[in-house]
């Protein structure tokens, strides 16, 4: 459905500065239906691919096909432009035109679009559009009488009325308060997959990518870091960017012999050892239990200090020192601390992940 | 499956698009209105005295020689640099007053104010200056007779021929244009700033001496800096009342070098000084980009809506502040008001409830039944709609291509629409009537328009950037990825959601073409007499009831146009905020 080959976006260095790379040979694939992301921390590149796959930016390099047809394509000097792509697209800020009514908004892309719809469809079809977003009422609304919310779906509905052939999603939830953000992840979900529509979505939130995606493409610095599908990003990080981006993790260094991994505070068995030699060991908070007496369990228990703790409700968010480590450590709020108590770590061989060590980090 | 129309080479789809030939189209028109001009004026500056115009002769440096051995050169600087001055500090100090009064203190009336002072615009400097020499002449000047009756005087006590007069004629005529300025400025100051002082403990005073008086600071002398620009420039006033009084000023002297009284024009020395008044001009401008570059630093405009909060003035203040106010609209009215009453007279008489028997419309009825007024007014209707409605639309295209555009050819137009703000208008007259001299448009309307659009395209340009930058991109960005083309995007996207800055800007350029005397005056001939030259004929010849009654007809058929549109932009701007 959408491809990307080698997608890659050079800024001119200004007044003397180097050019910066902001999408440096990006490749995936999207299959029909699918609903794809792109997650990363801001400056990742992730929106400017998304422009470029929009054709609101022009890459310096590589192809992008659409639907079988090439869009760009930088070997053999093709740009179709943004209005001739067929897409639909959700802006961060809505971009609701303030000066039309929720109708023409939504009708907009039937009447002055490349391909114009019947004059008798145009009624039917906006008022479909606007029934799927659950609008129908206010069609004859001033835009901006709206709230958040609902500028949100009438944004949605003039992305959806032409038919699509792909809907792009960019960072569409940032905007909404928190309770209302979970339920239009839920809700969007749910409509583009009961319509069938391919959708490409950017977010820099790791909760939204999860809860709404069926794969996933972490990127960082302008390049691909790890694609997969939500519980591969999140279980089996192959790197420490994803791993530590995906959730709080403790990137714990040392050298891997086997199944047994040296650290600053002991050996730490893991599971898998598939590689030998400087590795970073993921280790989430919530997977580590601590106890306030010495365990049965010998292997991988750690004995540690509780430095400084942070009551929120679900847990107790906690830092132990461990030899010259500081973990974080998820505490159970039923318990009592008190701070500089001696703590005894668990951690599950099978639940580290063993990613390489970056040369930074 | 999808339109996605086919895979088109990015040569053919790209190069040759609406937008693109729109941007070509646009920097050759540019180019052709600014630096056409500027070449012939120069060439014009080093052709010998002999020379026709437009005719090559070897280059010679003796305008500049001439200019620069001339006794009165020092003079003519001092007289332009004292008047520009003089005028800006004199609107500056009044529209702070009155703009700190209207938008940060509780005054009653202040969108009365506001009204007035964007209206004003319809007033032309010529009727304003005209209204002061019958107000204040030496000979029958209503306030000096009045004074010397008072007070006994042997001489006039006052008189509109002398620098000091000038200077303050010129600068209660500025104030409207400050203030129109002046309170952007303060209505658009973050007020957390001074709440943060506030809340330290300071004082209202040590706020305003502290906090306001620096932050607004770098904005007032980037205003004082671009009035003085316009002043430099000015050339209605200095005319009227510079030439009798013998102050001579730079543009009044490219004036009587192109047009003299007796003898022959002398094109190259007007040019030469044209050249003058250019570099000082431009000078003006680099040192208002600096100002401006640095004041970026001092932002207090942050974009977000908010409101400064008022200080709730009492009782006696209160009633300064008012009765302050109301002094200078009184000051503002009373030459308007003595034409008006000179334009019901068949010969001038000295105000008194006895005369008001002897009203009539005589003098409108003379004027209106000649043709050449009739033509002046029409030509003026014409000259107006034409160059307003090409400068709003090159305008609109110049600013998105300089906002959203990007690239060297969008910020090369974007300098290229400012340029002409350090173009004086009368350099900008001179160099229009050497190209067209020797073509058949030469004594039509239509150079005029060509001037118009030159010189007006800078303000409406600076107008509609401001607009467009606040608008944000994702709008365009939406209609483009709905499948709308460029044109459509604009067309039913950006411009209706600038629509009250479109009108406002059109409705400046009118008023200022309608109002202008240096292009009718400098390009006058007997086809294209226009309002402005047509009320300066008729002082001059002098018929001074027709004077009056011609400009009562102009103030009041710009009144009508730029009043309503005023509040229904006004109101149209505050519903949306």
């Amino acid at each position: 459905m959408l491809s990307v080959r080698n997608l890659e976006k050079v800024y001119a260095g200004r007044q003397g500065g180097s050019a910066a790379r902001a999408v440096d040979s990006v490749s995936f694939d999207v299959a029909k239906g699918e609903f794809f992301t792109l997650l990363g921390p801001s400056g990742c590149g992730k929106t400017t691919t998304l422009q470029s796959i929009a054709g609101l930016e022009t890459p310096t390099g590589g192809k992008i096909e659409l639907g079988g047809s090439t869009v760009y394509c930088s070997a053999e000097a093709i740009l179709v432009p943004a209005n001739r792509r067929n897409l639909g697209m959700v802006f961060q800020s809505y971009a609701i035109w303030p000066h039309l009514t929720v109708f023409d908004n939504v009708a907009f892309p039937l009447v002055h679009g490349a391909k114009s719809a019947p004059k008798g469809d145009v009624r039917r079809r906006v008022m479909d559009a606007l029934a799927l977003v659950k609008l129908q009422d206010y069609a004859n609304r001033p835009a901006p009488h709206l709230s958040g919310g609902q500028q949100q779906r009438v944004a949605l509905a003039r992305a959806l009325v032409n038919e699509p052939s792909l809907l792009l999603l960019d960072e569409p939830l940032s905007n909404l308060d928190a309770k209302l953000r979970d339920a239009m992840r839920v809700e969007i979900r749910q409509l583009v997959k009961s319509l069938g529509i391919t959708t490409l979505f950017v977010t820099h939130d790791q909760l939204e990518a999860m809860a709404m995606s069926d794969t996933i493409v972490v990127m960082q610095a302008g390049r691909i870091v790890q694609k997969g599908t939500p519980q591969d990003v999140y279980l089996r990080p192959t790197n420490a960017f994803t791993a530590d981006f995906m959730g709080r993790s403790n990137l714990v260094h040392g050298m891997a012999k086997g199944d047994a991994i040296t650290t600053s505070f002991g050996v730490v068995r893991t599971e898998r050892a598939a590689i030998d030699g400087a590795v970073t060991v993921v280790v989430r908070p919530h997977v580590i239990t601590a106890s306030k007496q010495r365990t049965d369990v010998v292997a991988n228990v750690f004995e540690g200090q509780l430095r400084r703790q942070s009551y929120i409700g679900d847990s107790i968010e906690a830092e132990v020192t461990v030899g010259t480590e500081l973990l974080r450590v998820s505490l159970d709020p039923y318990q009592t601390f008190v701070d500089g108590e001696r703590l005894w770590l668990h951690i599950p061989a099978d639940r580290c992940v063993v990613v390489p060590r970056e040369a930074q980090s | 499956m999808t339109a996605v129309s086919g895979s088109r080479p990015a040569a053919s789809v790209e190069r040759w698009d609406a937008r693109n030939i729109a941007q070509a189209l646009l920097f050759v028109v540019l180019l052709l209105l600014i630096a056409g001009p500027l070449l012939i004026l120069v060439v014009t500056s080093i052709q010998p005295r002999a020379a026709a115009p437009l005719l090559w002769g070897a280059p010679t440096l003796e305008h500049y020689r001439d200019v620069a051995l001339r006794p009165g050169t020092a003079q003519l600087i001092w007289n332009t640099l004292a008047y520009a001055g003089g005028s800006v500090v004199v609107a500056v100090i009044i529209a702070v007053v009155i703009a700190f009064l209207t938008e940060r203190t509780d005054m009653p009336g202040r969108t009365t104010v506001r009204v007035l002072m964007y209206s004003w615009m319809a007033v032309p400097a010529l009727v304003f200056g005209y209204g002061w020499i019958l107000l204040i002449n030496p000979g029958r000047g209503v306030l000096n007779v009045a004074l010397r009756s008072v007070f006994g005087l042997e001489r006039a006590p006052l008189t509109p021929y002398c620098m000091a007069a000038l200077i303050i004629i010129a600068g209660l005529s500025l104030v409207p244009t400050a203030y129109v300025m002046l309170s952007g400025l303060l209505r658009n100051m973050d007020p957390t700033l001074e709440d943060a002082a506030y809340v330290s403990g300071a004082s209202r005073a040590a706020i305003a001496a502290r906090i306001t008086a620096p932050l607004l600071a770098p904005g007032i002398l980037s205003v004082g800096i671009f009035l003085g620009m316009a002043m430099v420039q000015s050339f209605d006033l200095p005319m009227i009342i510079g030439l009798t009084a013998r102050i001579p000023v730079l543009s009044t002297r490219i004036y009587t070098a192109a047009s003299p009284d007796s003898g022959i024009p002398n094109y190259g020395l007007a040019s030469a000084f044209g050249v003058c008044l250019l570099v000082l001009a431009m000078g003006l401008m680099v040192l208002y980009a600096r100002v401006t570059r640095s004041s970026e630093r001092f932002r207090t405009v942050t974009g977000k809506g908010f409101r400064p909060r008022r200080i709730q003035l009492k009782g006696l203040q209160r009633v300064m502040a008012v009765g302050g106010v109301v002094l200078y609209f009184a000051i503002m009215l009373a030459p308007l008001l003595i034409l008006l009453w000179a334009s019901l007279f068949p010969f001038y008489r000295l105000p008194a409830w006895s005369e008001l028997g002897n009203v009539s419309l005589d003098a409108y009825r003379s004027v209106l039944s000649q043709p050449q007024a009739l033509r002046a007014l029409g030509n003026t209707v014409l000259l107006f709609l034409t160059s307003a409605t090409i400068v709003v639309v090159m305008a609109c295209l110049v600013s998105w291509f300089a906002v959203r555009g990007g690239g060297t050819m969008g910020r090369l137009l974007d300098m290229m629409s400012f340029a002409p703000m350090a173009i004086p208008p009368v350099v900008m007259a001179i160099a229009l009537l050497l190209i067209f001299l020797r073509t058949p448009l030469h004594g039509t309307i239509w150079v005029l328009v060509v001037g118009h659009m030159t010189i007006y395209l800078a303000f409406a340009a600076r107008t509609m950037n401001a607009a467009l930058v606040q608008i944000h991109k994702e709008l365009e960005d939406a209609a483009h990825v709905s499948g709308a083309s460029w044109a459509t995007g604009l067309r039913r996207i950006l411009f209706p959601m600038v629509w009250p800055q479109i009108i406002n800007t059109w409705l400046w350029v009118v008023a200022h073409s309608a109002r202008d005397l240096t292009f009718p005056l400098l390009l006058l001939t007997s086809t294209n007499v226009v309002a402005a030259s047509a009320i300066y004929l008729r002082w001059d010849f002098p018929d001074l009831p027709g004077a009056a009654a011609l400009s009562m007809i102009v103030v009041g058929g710009l009144m009508l146009l730029v009043i309503p549109i005023q509040l229904y932009v006004t109101r149209r701007i505050d519903g949306d905020q």
